[in-house]
C-alpha cells in the first residue's frame, strides 16, 4: 500500500475532530488534528498535509488566515483547501478567492459529503503522482 | 487501524527496557523467541535455545490473559508478559520480558544447555553478566509493575474503543442532523413535491445505509390532487417486487398506529412483504390523525438488523415529510378557495347578461392557451388564465339596463361601459394577491393602434397581459351570439382577427393566436350552451 496521504483537521469543537477523524481515517488517510488556528499552522510546516480542512472562527490565527499561509507556503501551495463554516458567519468573494478554496461546507454538514469530496479532490492527484513514478 | 500508530508500540516498549537493562522478546505460538532489543550473548543463546522454547510454549500456553504477568520457565529464568502489546499488535505472538536471576549461574538448566548445544559449561557460565541479572525481589516488583501496565493499558484499549465507537456513533449523527437540516431547508411549497420526495428518498437510503426505501402517498386524500398513490423510490429495487402493492398493504395495516415498526422476518407476515426481503422497516406518515401515507425499506446493509437508531432517523425524517405534505393540502385549500371564489364571482358578473354566460371561463382558457402558445413562463400563464378570468369583474359597476340593452346605446351609456375595466382594476388593487393582474383588467380594451380605452395606449406600451386578454376577449365575442347579432362562424372570426392585425391587435400575437388549436375552446362553447340559462325571457 501506498504512504498514506496526511490530511490536517483544523477546528476547536472537538466533535467535528472526531467526526470527520474517523471517516477520513477509516477511508485510508492519514488524520492530524488541531484545535486552534496556531497549532494547525505548526502542523502544516511540520507535514505539509495535502488536504487542509478548516473552521472559521477559532482561538488563534482564523481559518481564513491559516488557508492563505498553506497556500504561501512552498510545500503545501497546491494543496487542497476546504473550509467549514458556522451558520451565519459571512465570507465576502473578496477574501475567499485568492485562497483557491476546493470547497466550503456549512455545519451542520454531511460528513459523507466531505469524504467524497476529498476523495475526489486526492485521487487524481495521486494517480498523476504515479504516473509520473513510471 | 493506522499503520503508525501499531508500529509505535513495541519500538516504545524496547526502548523503555532498554533503558531497564531487560531484554523485550517476541515469542511465537511454538515458544520460539527473538530479542527485540539489544540483549547479551548468553540471553540471546538462551532464548534460541529448544529448551527455551519448549518450556516457553507449554508455560504460556498454560497462562490466561490478564492472569499475573510472571511466568517460570526454569528456576531463575522468569518471563513477564506484556499482554496490551500482544493486543495491540493483534498477533498470535506474544510479548515477554526476560529476567535472570542469580540462581540460573549454578542451576541445572545451564548444564542442560550446554549439554544440547555442545558448549563448554565453564565458559559459558563465565559469559553470563552478573550486572544484568535480577534478584528474585526485583523480579517479583518488576512483574507486578508490568501487570499493572497490562491492566493499565487494557483500560487505555477499552476506553479508545469506545471512543471510536462514540465518534462513529457521532459521525452518523452528524450525517442525520445534516440530512433534516437539509431537508427542511428544501421544504419550500415552490419546489416540485416530486423533486422533494425523490430527494428526500435517496438522501434517507444513502444515510440509512437501507438497500432500498419506498414512500408511497395515499389514496384516500383528495386535498393531496396529482400526488394521490404516487410512489417514490430509492436504491435496490427490482421490477420483482411488488412495491405498490406492498405499499398499499401496509398502509391498511399500520395506518393506526403511528409508530414506526421494524419486522426482522418478514415470513411471519401475510401478504406480498414476504417476497421484498427478510426485513422491513415501516413508518407511517401520520398528521392530525390521518394517514398520508408510508414510507418503508429493507435490505440494512451495514449493520445485521435494522435497529432503533434506524427507525428513529425515518420517524424524524417522516415527521418532516409528513409536515410537507399536510402543507400541500394547506396550499391546495386555499387555492381551490381562491378559484372557487373567482369563479362564483366572475359567474356573478357574467349572468348579469345572459349572452355573456361563460365568457369570463372562456376567455381565461383562450388566454391561457395562447400565452402557453407565446412561449411565457409557466408560472406567469397561471397568471395570465386567473387575469382573463377576472378582466371583466368591473361590469359589477356597470347598470344591468345598461349591458343588457339591445338597442344602440347613448353616448353617456356607453361611456358608462367603457368604465369597467378602471373599475375592476380599482376593485382588484388592494387584495395583494391580485395586483399582478391589473394590467389585464384596466388594459383589455386598448388597441394597437391606440384607438381604444380607458388610456388610449398603443403597441408596446399596452402591457402584455393586456394584449392576450384584449384578443380573447374579441375572440370570444365575436365566436358567441350577442343582443345585436348571432355567432359568427369560427373561419369569419378567424379572418376578421387577422385583417384586425396590426390595427387592433398585437401583430405578433395575431399570428400565433391564428395558429391555436380551438377544438377545447369549442368543447367548452357547447358545454356552456348546455347549461346556459334560457336568455330571451330575461328580455
Amino acid at each position: 500500500m501506498s504512504k498514506p496521504i496526511p490530511i490536517l483537521i483544523c477546528d476547536d469543537e472537538s466533535h467535528i475532530l472526531h467526526v470527520l477523524g474517523i471517516k477520513l481515517r477509516d477511508a485510508g488517510f492519514k488524520v492530524l488534528t488541531a484545535s486552534d488556528g496556531d497549532e494547525g499552522w505548526r502542523l502544516v510546516k511540520q507535514h505539509a498535509p495535502q488536504c487542509v480542512i478548516t473552521d472559521v472562527l477559532m482561538p488563534g490565527i482564523d481559518g481564513l488566515d491559516l488557508c492563505r499561509k498553506t497556500r504561501e507556503h512552498p510545500p503545501t501551495q497546491e494543496s487542497v483547501l476546504v473550509l467549514l463554516t458556522g451558520r451565519g458567519s459571512s465570507l465576502n468573494d473578496e477574501q475567499l478567492e485568492p485562497l483557491n478554496l476546493s470547497a466550503i461546507f456549512s455545519k451542520p454538514f454531511s460528513p459523507r459529503e466531505v469524504l467524497t469530496h476529498i476523495k475526489a479532490q486526492l485521487t487524481p492527484h495521486q494517480a498523476k503522482a504515479s504516473e509520473a513514478d513510471g | 487501524m493506522n499503520t503508525l500508530a501499531a508500529n509505535a508500540v513495541p519500538r516504545r516498549l524496547i526502548e523503555r527496557f532498554e533503558a531497564l537493562g531487560l531484554p523485550l522478546l517476541r515469542i511465537d505460538p511454538e515458544g520460539h523467541a527473538q530479542c527485540m532489543g539489544p540483549c547479551s550473548w548468553f540471553e540471546r543463546t538462551l532464548v534460541q535455545s529448544s529448551l527455551f522454547s519448549r518450556a516457553a510454549k507449554t508455560k504460556l500456553e498454560a497462562r490466561v490473559n490478564g492472569d499475573d504477568a510472571s511466568v517460570t520457565l526454569f528456576p531463575g529464568v522468569d518471563l513477564a508478559v506484556l499482554d496490551s502489546a500482544q493486543k495491540s499488535e493483534n498477533t498470535a505472538d506474544r510479548f515477554a520480558v526476560l529476567m535472570l536471576g542469580p540462581q540460573v549461574v549454578d542451576g541445572e538448566m545451564v548444564r542442560r544447555l550446554c549439554d544440547r548445544a555442545g558448549l563448554d559449561w565453564q565458559a559459558t557460565v563465565g559469559r553470563i553478566e552478573r550486572d544484568r541479572l535480577v534478584s528474585p525481589a526485583e523480579a517479583q516488583r518488576l512483574a507486578l509493575a508490568i501487570g499493572w501496565m497490562n491492566s493499565d493499558d487494557r483500560g487505555l484499549a477499552l476506553h479508545r474503543q469506545e471512543l471510536h465507537q462514540l465518534s462513529e456513533e457521532l459521525a452518523n449523527n452528524y450525517e442525520e442532523l445534516s440530512l433534516l437540516y437539509k431537508l427542511s431547508c428544501s421544504m419550500s411549497l415552490d419546489q416540485s413535491p416530486v423533486e422533494f420526495f425523490n430527494n428526500a428518498c435517496e438522501e434517507l437510503q444513502e444515510v440509512s445505509g437501507l438497500g432500498w426505501i419506498a414512500l408511497q402517498i395515499t389514496e384516500d386524500q383528495p386535498r393531496l390532487q396529482q400526488l394521490r398513490g404516487a410512489v417514490y423510490t430509492a436504491g435496490d429495487i427490482s421490477p420483482q417486487k411488488p412495491i405498490r402493492q406492498l405499499g398499499r398493504e401496509l398502509m391498511e395495516r399500520y395506518a393506526d398506529s403511528s409508530n414506526t415498526t421494524i419486522i426482522d422476518d418478514t415470513r411471519e407476515i401475510e401478504g406480498v412483504a414476504r417476497h421484498v426481503g427478510s426485513n422491513l422497516l415501516i413508518v407511517p406518515l401520520v398528521r392530525e390523525g390521518q394517514t398520508l401515507g408510508v414510507l418503508f425499506g429493507g435490505d440494512q446493509a451495514h449493520k445485521e438488523h435494522i435497529d432503533s437508531i434506524d427507525a428513529k432517523l425515518c420517524a424524524s425524517l417522516c415527521n418532516t415529510l409528513a409536515i410537507f405534505l399536510e402543507n400541500l393540502m394547506f396550499l391546495e385549500d386555499a387555492q381551490s378557495m381562491f378559484m372557487g371564489t373567482l369563479h362564483a364571482l366572475t359567474s356573478a358578473i357574467d349572468a348579469k347578461d345572459s349572452y355573456t354566460f361563460g365568457h369570463s371561463e372562456r376567455v381565461a382558457l383562450l388566454s391561457e392557451m395562447l400565452a402557453r402558445a407565446a412561449g411565457i413562463d409557466e408560472a406567469l400563464v397561471e397568471r395570465v388564465y386567473i387575469a382573463g378570468l377576472v378582466h371583466d369583474v368591473g361590469k359589477i359597476g356597470v347598470p344591468e339596463s345598461v349591458l343588457c340593452k339591445s338597442g344602440q346605446l347613448t353616448d353617456q351609456e356607453f361611456a358608462q361601459i367603457k368604465m369597467h375595466p378602471g373599475i375592476g382594476a380599482n376593485m382588484l388593487r388592494d387584495i395583494r394577491q391580485m395586483e399582478d393582474l391589473i394590467p389585464g383588467v384596466l388594459y383589455h380594451h386598448e388597441r394597437w393602434d391606440g384607438q381604444g380605452y380607458p388610456e388610449k395606449r398603443a403597441g408596446l406600451d399596452i402591457p402584455l397581459f393586456g394584449r392576450i386578454i384584449g384578443l380573447a376577449d374579441a375572440f370570444d365575442a365575436m365566436s358567441s351570439d350577442r343582443t345585436y347579432r348571432s355567432a359568427l362562424d369560427r373561419d369569419q372570426v378567424l379572418s376578421e382577427i387577422k385583417r384586425c392585425r396590426g390595427d387592433q391587435f398585437d401583430p405578433d400575437l395575431a399570428d400565433i393566436f391564428l395558429e391555436l388549436d380551438f377544438e377545447p375552446y369549442f368543447n367548452m362553447i357547447q358545454r356552456h350552451r348546455a347549461v346556459k340559462p334560457s336568455g330571451d325571457e330575461t328580455h
